[in-house]
């Protein structure tokens, strides 16, 4: 084969064939088994670095029973507890449960011994002895002292407890609650789910309900806020009332009655425990760290305020983004939608390392190229972090050269519709070390690039969410964001790997994310 | 588990294991990857018809899910005959009748392949792994890496020959 017909077999694997070159081909072909083979193998080649990423033609065969995964988030959250757990010890609490986690599971499939998943947790402390082995839940005993838990039950019941609470998890139906507050939601794979309580059993008919049990006073109340529960005389069917939207009932001195409404704001909600959660973490964000020159919480104001300790970075300017709920409900975040909506920032001074961190929900990447941030024009020093329209992630600064035909970004493609974060640094050429981007997705590393070149990172005056293009002539000239951002942190200092996993980590929407979004 | 259920779970795992190189087969006679997917949900609800009539599944499938897709090439064909890209039917038979009988040759090359683009530097495999991504327009990829789409494709034209060369050559190692 000479090189000229192997690049007439490319052009015809491409779709690029010129009716001149369809012509020779065929006669190629026709007249060359070894040419005929060269295609084959070529056509290979192709499929080979495709393929064993997608198999559709197996999504068209019939199954012979839904898969469980498609039912109830539990499947995909069973399956993403071990990976959740590696980055829970963090957050363990006590040596407890160190010690709970060091110890010997029995052999089996660990998916059939747990019976809850700890999906978030705030400020959440156990008592010793009585907590769950790092995000599971087994068959037992459990103490919650400090803070507010959502567990998630192998039916599907989302469970949301806040401390003082004490509770047994007898099977995946049955919690026998001796202290404390809970809300519950229970789908329809959940009914039947029971709440055992002195006195009285709360069997769910497909609802959403809250209870309270005050051991002291004996007392424990019931109120249902969607669907019916039926509370029944202890161990039997018995039912001694049934319980329907925007009831309450209370169990005391031996008698079930009718009761008032109870306040209730003091059963938090799902979300309400990743709020708790972050709140606590904004007020000691990058607390002691010199080099963090921007923090925007993106707490709702006229304008975005920089709350960093070294604020060099300016407040952002609002143009057109609108207010609304970010990673929970009750934490904000800025929705970029039109392309006239930005938030204009200004990062002064010249730096020799960057580093730029900002969770983000996309909604589609509708152009070309989507500005995460993105300095005004294209002059010396400024800095473009973006996305392509193949959800491909990029970082440069105008004078740091490329390697022709080099990618930034590896294989990690920037997901849309489920909260995000990335982050990505960049070096300059100095002291004989040559300039070096990261790009982050999601804690991982998507990508690694060096540049050639001198100079400072000067990014001045720029815009999130969108790019000023100025008297410039581009090719990529509207860079309009779709989507939300309601985090942005910016560093003088290339973080670490380490330091980039536990910015994911901390500010990750809940303990099974990426896997479960909410 | 029952039979049936026995029989589904093996041709899953049957079609999964030799979906590549089945497409790969389809391919070299339909270059457009669309038409290449269309083709294969037929080959795949075929099979799966047929597939209790299959007497050695673990060590005949390959052959014969390429037996399959020969058919449902030259159907195909005969539908696009007029398409500028579409080979003339006596070049489409040819390259069909040879392919089935390499079933086993081709999921060889499959392997190989994955060891030589970890010969590769790793800013040209990332490149290549891009620019077949199914989501991936060259265009876009072009823009990326600061590229004409032409000179794009003549980059990539190039990675793919040595690619080849190197399954050539290494398969031919392995036999000598």
């Amino acid at each position: 084969m000479t090189p000229e017909q192997d690049q007439l077999l490319c052009r015809y694997l491409d779709g690029r064939l010129s009716p001149e070159d369809k012509d020779v081909l065929q006669e190629l072909l026709r007249s060359s088994a070894v040419a005929r083979k060269r295609l084959r193998l070529l056509s290979t080649v192709a499929e080979g670095i495709a393929g064993g990423e997608v198999v559709p033609a197996l999504a068209l065969l019939p199954r012979k029973k839904p898969l469980l995964s498609s039912l109830i988030p539990w499947g995909i959250a069973a399956a993403a507890s071990t990976v959740a757990m590696a980055g829970w010890v963090d957050w363990a609490p006590s040596g407890q449960q160190a010690g709970r986690q060091a110890e010997q599971k029995p052999a089996g499939d660990p998916a059939e011994l747990i019976l809850a998943l700890l999906v978030n947790e705030a400020g959440a402390t156990f008592a010793d002895g009585k907590a769950p082995d790092a995000v599971r839940f087994e068959k037992g005993s459990y103490q919650l002292e400090k803070g507010a838990i959502h567990l998630r039950f192998t039916n599907g019941a989302d469970v949301v407890i806040k401390a003082p609470a004490a509770f047994d998890i007898d099977d995946g139906f049955h919690v026998r609650w001796h202290r404390g507050d809970m809300r519950a939601t229970v789908p329809p794979t959940g009914h039947g789910f029971t709440i055992v309580t002195d006195g009285v059993d709360y069997e769910d008919l497909g609802t959403e309900f809250a209870i309270s049990v005050d051991p002291g006073k004996g007392i424990n109340t019931l109120h249902v806020i969607d669907g019916q529960v039926d509370a029944k005389q202890p161990g039997t069917d018995k039912v001694l009332s049934s319980v329907t939207q925007g009831q309450s009932v209370k169990y005391e001195n031996g008698v079930l009655g009718k009761a008032r409404t109870p306040d209730l704001s003091r059963y938090p909600t799902t979300k309400s425990i990743g709020l708790r959660k972050w709140h606590q973490q904004r007020a000691s964000f990058g607390k002691n760290d010199a080099d963090l020159i921007g923090y925007y919480p993106f707490a709702r104001s006229g304008q975005l305020r920089n709350e960093a300790a070294n604020p060099i970075c300016g407040h952002g300017k609002i143009h057109g983004a609108r207010w609304v709920y970010g990673r929970w409900d009750g934490k904000h975040a800025l929705l970029f939608d039109r392309d006239s909506d930005f938030v204009e920032l200004d990062i002064p001074g010249q730096y020799q390392e960057m580093t730029f961190s900002a969770w983000v929900k996309l909604d589609r990447l509708e152009h070309s190229q989507t500005s995460v941030f993105n300095s005004h024009g294209w002059d010396r020093g400024d800095l473009h972090w973006k996305i392509y329209r193949s959800g491909m992630m990029a970082i440069g600064v105008k004078g740091f050269n490329v390697p022709a035909g080099a990618l930034g970004t590896g294989l990690k493609r920037v997901p849309t519709d489920q909260w995000i974060h990335i982050a990505a640094s960049i070096s300059s050429n100095t002291g004989g070390k040559s300039g070096k981007s990261h790009l982050y997705l999601n804690g991982e590393l998507a990508g690694t690039r060096e540049f050639s070149g001198k100079g400072r990172i000067r990014p001045g005056l720029g815009r999130i969410g969108n790019w000023l293009m100025g008297d410039r002539k581009d090719g990529a000239p509207i860079r309009a964001m779709r989507g939300k951002m309601d985090e942005l942190a910016i560093w003088k200092r290339a973080l670490s790997a380490e330091e980039i996993k536990e910015l994911t980590q901390k500010g990750r929407p809940n303990a099974l994310w990426p896997m479960v979004d909410q | 588990m029952s039979d049936t259920d026995d029989n589904n779970e093996l041709f899953l795992r049957l079609l999964a294991r030799h979906d590549p190189a089945i497409r790969a087969y389809v391919r070299a006679s339909i270059p457009d990857s669309a038409d290449v997917a269309d083709v294969m949900q037929e080959v795949s609800v075929i099979a799966w018809k047929k597939f209790s009539a299959l007497e050695d599944p673990e060590t005949g499938f390959g052959k014969w899910a390429s037996v399959i897709a020969r058919y449902e090439i030259l159907k195909f064909r005969r539908g696009k005959a007029r398409d500028r890209l579409v080979l003339d039917s006596d070049i489409i038979e040819k390259l069909a009748e040879e392919g089935v009988d390499e079933a086993s040759e081709r999921e060889h090359w499959i392997k190989t392949l994955k060891h030589c683009l970890e010969k590769l530097p790793q800013s040209r495999r990332e490149l290549l792994m891009n620019a077949y991504h199914p989501d991936t327009s060259i265009k876009e990829l072009a823009d990326t890496v600061n590229k004409k789409p032409n000179a794009l494709y003549q980059i990539l034209s190039r990675l793919r020959l040595s690619l080849a060369d190197c399954i050539e050559r290494e398969t031919a190692q392995e036999s000598s």
